[in-house]
């Protein structure tokens, strides 16, 4: 168990240091929020109106920028090879590199959503609703994407591959997400809401429990 | 059931041998099902003739869910027995479920347009079709993309296997969602909510397509299990 912790706290180190990407996400982040409103047009009243959905999509986009990088380096480097050898199951090794994945790329995005919601000028009583679901739901997007991380991995094109394969997994978590921001807008039902908050926190557990699994059998497969 | 099915040189050999047969069954269904389901089959009275397009979309979504359960399943036996023909079965059914998704898609929006009043709604049931097709995709492009095709075969059979849970969202999504889409006449077996002159020509389209399914599925294995012998003899070679 302590060396779990201390694979974790290596890996998030790694993505908050220089040679991680995690800036490089929150500048997609803020240039997909800054195109959006451009396209759409700057009345404030619709764009509030969407602004959840905006934030859900473009979560999910800046999820599939950074999902590439978690295994492929340490798969190419031998840095793999060598966690295998050590006593850590893989389990623990994908569960790590999950969690670190949402802790460095997730968290930074939930925290900042106040800010970020200028943008989209996200009304202010559904600021914190939003950061509940993110917060809710963006695990099921880190787990859900590692495992397609690990699957992409000797693929030819494994950049391009993993939002393909990943994107049909996705979608039920930005539809409950989404919808529940949306219930919340223009319904103002808060059971609805916090029924789809439930079914959320579902997905994510869901995701939390398997994916680990399975992305730890797919690499168990490479090293055969 | 002969013995040996599993080892490709005899697969292949049965395949040879029902391909034709099931060729001529395929026309033969598809002659008389299209006969009975343009000109002998009762107008809706609320439809009109437009109610024709059913005796194809509805066909060709229960074959594009049964294709995505052969490719499950498939997979399924493939990684539990590692049998090469299980895998190939997978990868060769996949494209034809695709394209029968596609024909389930675009039948469908072609007949939404008129009764429904739009192309295209973001209906439970219209998603989670969309999604299979997807999933169909994602299938075929991530088992063509790997070097080692035995690895790929694994990977790509998990990634099926994941995908198998779109399909009860697809039954039931009618069910669960009260949606724009109706729900199911036919597979309420002691009383169908569809008329029998209705009900035998869907049956026989659906007979007829599967029926070409599996004719497309014993070319393509043939054409599969070639290329999967020249890849192995190529990593042996080497």
């Amino acid at each position: 168990m302590k060396k779990f912790f201390l694979l974790l706290k290596k890996e998030t180190r790694n993505t908050f240091s220089f040679r991680g990407n995690y800036i490089l996400c929150l500048i997609f982040y803020m240039a997909i929020l800054f195109l959006l409103p451009l396209g759409i047009g700057p009345e404030k009243d619709m764009l509030s109106n969407i602004s959840p959905g905006l934030i859900w999509v473009s979560v999910i986009l800046v999820c599939f920028l950074s999902l590439e990088n978690i295994f492929y380096e340490d798969f190419n480097d031998g840095t793999l090879d060598l966690y295998l050898i050590g006593d850590l199951s893989l389990y623990q090794i994908s569960f790590a590199k999950s969690f670190s994945h949402w802790l460095s790329n997730c968290l930074p995005i939930v925290i900042l959503t106040p800010i970020f919601g200028i943008f989209v000028s996200l009304p202010n009583e559904i600021i914190f609703p939003t950061m509940v679901t993110l917060l809710i739901g963006s695990p099921a997007l880190s787990f859900i994407g590692c495992m397609g991380a690990s699957m992409s991995l000797s693929s030819r094109w494994h950049g391009l591959i993993v939002p393909i394969i990943i994107l049909p997994l996705f979608l039920p978590v930005l539809i409950f997400g989404a919808g529940a921001l949306s219930t919340l807008i223009f319904n103002g039902f808060e059971e609805v809401y916090i029924r789809q908050l439930f079914v959320l926190a579902g997905l994510s557990g869901l995701a939390i429990v398997f994916c680990p699994i399975i992305s730890s059998y797919i690499i168990r497969v490479y090293f055969e | 059931m002969p013995k040996n099915l599993a080892n490709p040189g005899v697969f292949e050999k049965y395949i040879r041998t029902f391909s034709p047969w099931l060729g001529v069954f395929s026309i033969v269904l598809l002659s008389v099902g299209l006969w009975f389901a343009i000109f002998n089959s009762p107008v809706d009275y609320i439809q009109g003739e437009t109610v024709r397009i059913m005796y194809i979309h509805v066909p060709s979504a229960w074959l594009g869910m049964t294709i995505y359960s052969v490719v499950a399943l498939s997979s399924f036996i493939g990684l539990i027995y590692g049998h090469i023909v299980a895998y190939i079965i997978a990868k060769a059914s996949a494209p034809i479920g695709a394209v029968f998704t596609l024909i389930c898609l675009v039948s469908g929006s072609s007949w939404g347009k008129p009764m429904w009043g739009t192309w295209w709604v973001w209906d439970a049931r219209l998603t989670s079709v969309f999604i299979l097709f997807f999933f169909f995709i994602g299938f075929i492009i991530f088992s063509k993309s790997f070097k080692d095709p035995v690895k790929g075969e694994k990977i790509s059979s998990i990634l099926a296997l994941v995908g198998f849970i779109n399909i009860p969202i697809i039954k039931f999504s009618v069910d669960f969602w009260n949606t724009l889409h109706q729900s199911a006449s036919i597979s309420k077996l002691d009383n169908p909510t569809i008329h029998v002159d209705m009900m035998i020509p869907l049956l026989l389209m659906f007979l007829a397509f599967l029926f070409i399914f599996m004719f497309l599925l014993t070319i393509r294995l043939q054409a599969e299990l070639n290329d999967r012998r020249y890849v192995t003899h190529a990593l042996n070679v080497k």
